[in-house]
């Protein structure tokens, strides 16, 4: 499976090297157990 | 002289408003080429405005950061694209300032769409820090900041998505707060990342910022007292107390047990998820950046500069279950802040973990490790931005140099009242805004 779209092929070098760095945190989030935990689209205020 | 101060002494007759301003306008005229504080001086709009100013602050010179809309003045984001795009109503929180007798004096400057953390600025040139105009003031809202510790203004309004009010506060040597998520309106501000984005005040005491954060949000606070017994203050041992200058760690050290002899009781506490936060602020903001300026972006790229373009760009090809993946981490991460709440009342950690990087140096290693100076700088700030928690930097020294440090409190979601109450007591404690004046340095 590819990690990203087709698209990421018109990226300028700079992109590029910016998708580099989000990538390389990745694997911390892949760790993660997201367990029963939904999306946060705001946080909860209590 | 602090906001407070400023708007007794016009309450009491002591000092005109009008005259005030005026000073003020002369003052910013005399230092902005040098400074590049302000974008939009806004001299005639002032002075016209200060002769109908009335209670609660009776005409007192502010300032807003040049995200927030402004009736019939330039809004520019200190993006090139938007250099003559002027708004035909105020933000929401310019109105209530307006509303409640304070004046506008001008726009600050800013790093291009509040999309970094220098504040350097190829379109409108870069603010200086004050205290050494060598380096960077911090940012985004450096010009706020700078404007403040320059006593271009008693106040400003900021903006913070992943430390821009308190990174620039705290190389700078002021207060700055971002609220809770949601707490003030961010209508008519240019958005960076609508589910990180917080508005907030910059002054130069806690008080201060307490009487703007009022007039921008409308509700009451606690009053001031300065007593801080028996409030549990956590220490997050790991993460946000690692790899901190030296000058950082021993300001935080005393910080720490200034805190305790106030009569704090400091409780040690850990946040485990705060070690991947990085990604997922990444991840959440990036796809949000990219979705505002995608129209813009795709018809003209040129106008945008380089160091904002390839990290907009990138946000078209993320994948949604990554943001998906991020947004349960950040559920995750608020269900942790909540069970450390139980225990204390506030989290305590520096700002950042270095002082204000020399203009020059930010893209270079700022110590023996390999981590930009730059990267060092939203360490701490991020992972509060993600959890929508408020949080404050307040003084908390200087370095050996004369560079001042920041330290940080955060609260409960709608507790700013025990922010601000810990970050006052500190501060009456210690003083350090009035100890130093960036006057004195070289400049």
């Amino acid at each position: 499976m590819p990690d990203q779209p087709d698209s990421d092929n018109e990226l300028s070098p700079q992109a590029r090297e910016f998708l580099k760095v989000i990538q390389d945190d990745m694997p911390a989030l892949r760790a993660v157990d997201l367990g029963d935990a939904p999306p946060a689209t705001m946080p909860e205020a209590e | 002289m602090t906001l407070a101060s400023a708007v007794k002494s016009i309450e009491s007759g002591e000092l005109s408003a009008l005259e005030l301003t005026k000073a003020i306008l002369d003052r910013i005229d005399s230092l902005n080429e040098r400074m590049r504080v302000f974008i939009t001086v806004m001299r005639e709009e002032a002075l016209a405005d200060v002769r109908k100013a009335g209670p609660p602050l009776h005409g007192v010179p502010l300032s807003v950061k040049d995200l927030y809309d402004t009736k019939g003045v330039r809004t520019t984001a200190g993006a090139k694209i938007f250099a003559d795009r002027i708004p035909n109503q105020d933000a929401a929180a310019v109105s209530r300032l307006k509303e409640a007798g304070g004046v506008i004096v001008g726009k600050t400057n800013l790093h291009e769409f509040a999309y970094g953390v220098t504040s350097i600025n190829p379109h409108y040139g870069t603010p200086r820090n004050p205290w050494d105009p060598d380096r960077i003031c911090g940012g985004s809202s450096g010009g706020s900041a700078s404007a403040v510790a320059l006593g271009l203004g008693f106040g400003s309004l900021g903006t913070d998505t992943g430390g821009s009010i308190r990174i620039p506060a705290a190389l700078c040597g002021i207060v700055g707060l971002k609220p809770t998520y949601g707490r003030v309106s961010v209508r008519g501000v240019v958005p960076l990342s609508w589910s990180l984005d917080h508005v907030g005040p910059m002054a130069r005491t806690v008080e201060d910022v307490a009487i703007l954060l009022q007039i921008i949000d409308g509700r009451p606070l606690d009053p001031l007292t300065g007593d801080i017994k028996g409030v549990r203050v956590g220490i997050l041992k790991t993460y946000f107390y690692e790899r901190l200058a030296s000058e950082v760690d021993d300001a935080m050290n005393t910080a720490l047990r200034t805190l305790e002899g106030l009569g704090a009781r400091l409780v040690d506490i850990d946040l485990p998820s705060a070690a991947a936060h990085r990604g997922v602020w990444l991840q959440i903001a990036s796809p949000e950046v990219y979705s505002y300026h995608e129209p813009y972006l795709k018809k003209h790229p040129d106008q945008y500069g380089a160091d904002i373009l390839g990290r907009i760009e990138a946000g078209r090809v993320l994948l949604s279950i990554d943001y998906v993946r991020a947004q349960r981490i950040r559920t995750l991460m608020k269900r942790e802040c909540k069970s450390v709440f139980e225990s204390v009342d506030v989290i305590v950690t520096p700002t950042t973990p270095i002082p204000a990087p020399r203009i020059d140096g930010i893209d270079k290693p700022w110590g023996d490790g390999p981590e930009k100076a730059a990267t060092a700088l939203a360490r701490f700030t991020r992972f509060f931005n993600i959890v929508g928690l408020p949080a404050i930097s307040i003084p908390c020294g200087f370095t050996p140099g004369g560079l001042p440090l920041g330290m940080q409190i955060v609260g409960k979601p709608f507790d700013e009242s025990m922010v601000l109450r810990v970050a006052y007591a500190y501060e009456q404690d210690t003083k350090f805004y009035a100890s130093k004046d960036p006057d004195s340095q070289s400049r």
